[in-house]
């Protein structure tokens, strides 16, 4: 398959796209190791002083509300979790992107965080349920990233969201990342795919990004965890954290059942529990105009 | 909940009432879950929940500190904050009205995350319990809506990114 995209402008946007820090990437992949420990996220983390310093100050912040000050980096490792600490670290280097007006989807300023981060909670959850076929920690960080493509996209979108939702209203399209297939030539699963290619990270976080609207087309063995972002993404829509007009515009993919059971008591309490944690979160991670 | 310049925004779950006539109930994006909106004219007095799910059953744990995040749970506990500005819920629900936002669901061929619509029903069993029931209703379809709701005039606009505001 060919990497590449025939429109000049989006694939010069996408190679503007920075690299991640060595030390990024590699907390990403020690996360990816099912026999990985704290120690481990430990030792990485340790080497890198901003993040270090980050960690304490989340791990103060008002909203865990917690008695005592914790003041070495390993206790605040272990209560904040390695998922935590990969958001932080990658929070940190996509910040111009996960802030980004996304105008041509109607959105607004930090939209994109705040569902991206919807969705890294909702499909850990998810994963959680999975009885250890899916890594959590991995799902997290797959969901914190699957829409980066809509940074770039966006601008090419400019004015197309009426003659969009007309067009799916009126069944042209299927749903909302079909019509930017046809109108730009890729949807932004693809795009954020390109633009994290060069990170170094695990294979299954890239088809996570890639695939989240077709599942079906990962490779067989990481579709446990696609199908978890997959469904993570529609939680985050559904309890009222979308990124503009595309929101609850995308289909569900009801082959997911093969890889994730959950009943509608376990959704229904996943919904509740993302919004808590998100609660907890969306102001310790980024200092952002809050909503 | 948070007040900005007399914007009182609901989160997932929060339920506010007010009778300043200056101020504005407001909650942004509802995807499947249902605003229920709850107006006592003779008293100028406005009231919202933002629900999220039709029944506390499902996490019981949660009710006491967000008795709003459920329809059985949360409409109750609206129409009892309302009765502490004097909105008294006459004989069959009389003196109120009642208008309901939300309830989307995503495009979804087996209909198993219709949450939205069994939110919907939820809203109305519990509201016919008081014998309330809405007279205007904008709810299912595949989109999200952002409510606000006037006091001074109990005027409901309804806004949703790629359409043209429109009122309820
Ligand atoms: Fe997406
Ligand atoms: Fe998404």
């Amino acid at each position: 398959m060919t990497e590449h995209i025939d429109n000049e402008k989006i694939m010069a946007a996408i190679e503007k796209t920075p690299l991640i820090p060595a030390n990024t990437a590699q907390l990403v992949n020690v996360c990816n190791d099912p026999m990985h420990c704290l120690r481990d996220i430990v030792h990485v983390a340790k080497h890198d002083a901003a993040l270090t310093a980050n960690i304490l100050r989340v791990v103060n912040s008002a909203a865990f509300s917690r008695s005592i000050t914790i003041d070495t980096i390993d206790r605040a490792v272990s209560l904040l979790g390695g998922d935590i600490i990969v958001g932080m670290a990658l929070a940190e280097t996509a910040e111009t992107f996960f802030k980004k007006d996304l105008t041509g989807y109607g959105g607004h300023q930090y939209d994109l965080w705040r569902h991206d981060l919807r969705t890294a909670i909702a499909s850990k959850k998810i994963a959680e349920k999975s009885a250890g076929k899916i890594n959590a920690d991995v799902a997290f960080t797959a969901g914190l990233l699957h829409d980066l493509g809509k940074a770039i996209l966006s601008d090419f979108l400019q004015g197309t969201m009426e003659k969009i939702l007309a067009a799916i209203d009126s069944g042209q399209y299927a749903d909302y990342p079909t019509a930017e297939k046809e109108i730009v030539g890729v949807d932004h699963g693809y795009i954020g795919y390109l633009m994290i290619k060069k990170w170094n990270l695990p294979e299954s976080i890239l088809d996570a990004v890639r695939y989240h609207h077709e599942p079906a087309a990962a490779q067989p063995e990481l579709r446990p965890l696609v199908y978890a972002v997959h469904l993570g993404d529609l939680i985050a829509m559904m309890s009222g954290g979308g990124t503009g007009a595309d929101s609850m515009h995308c289909a569900l993919d009801p082959e997911y059942k093969k890889y994730i059971h959950l009943s509608e008591d376990d959704f229904s309490i996943i919904l509740l529990d993302v919004e808590e944690e998100y609660n907890i979160l969306k102001s310790t991670l980024f200092d952002q105009g809050d909503s | 909940m948070k007040t900005q310049n007399k914007i009182k925004i609901l989160g997932v779950g929060d339920f506010a009432a007010s009778n300043s006539s200056d101020e504005m109930l407001k909650t942004f994006g509802l995807g499947s879950c249902v605003a229920v909106i709850i107006l006592h004219p003779a008293t100028k007095t406005a009231g919202m929940v933002h629900v999220a799910l039709p029944e506390s059953t499902v996490s019981p744990a949660k009710v006491k500190s967000h008795p709003g995040y459920f329809a059985d749970t949360g409409i109750p506990a609206l129409l009892q904050l309302m009765a502490t500005l004097g909105c008294k819920n006459g004989e069959k629900g009389k003196g109120m009205v009642v208008k309901l936002a939300g309830g989307a669901k995503v495009l979804d061929p087996d209909n198993i995350f219709n949450i939205g619509k069994r939110n919907v029903l939820a809203v109305k069993k519990v509201l016919w319990s008081y014998g309330l029931g809405p007279i205007a209703e904008d709810v299912g379809g595949n989109f999200s809506r952002t409510v606000t709701v006037a006091m001074d005039t109990g005027k409901i606009t309804l806004s949703s990114p790629g359409k043209k505001d429109w009122h309820l």
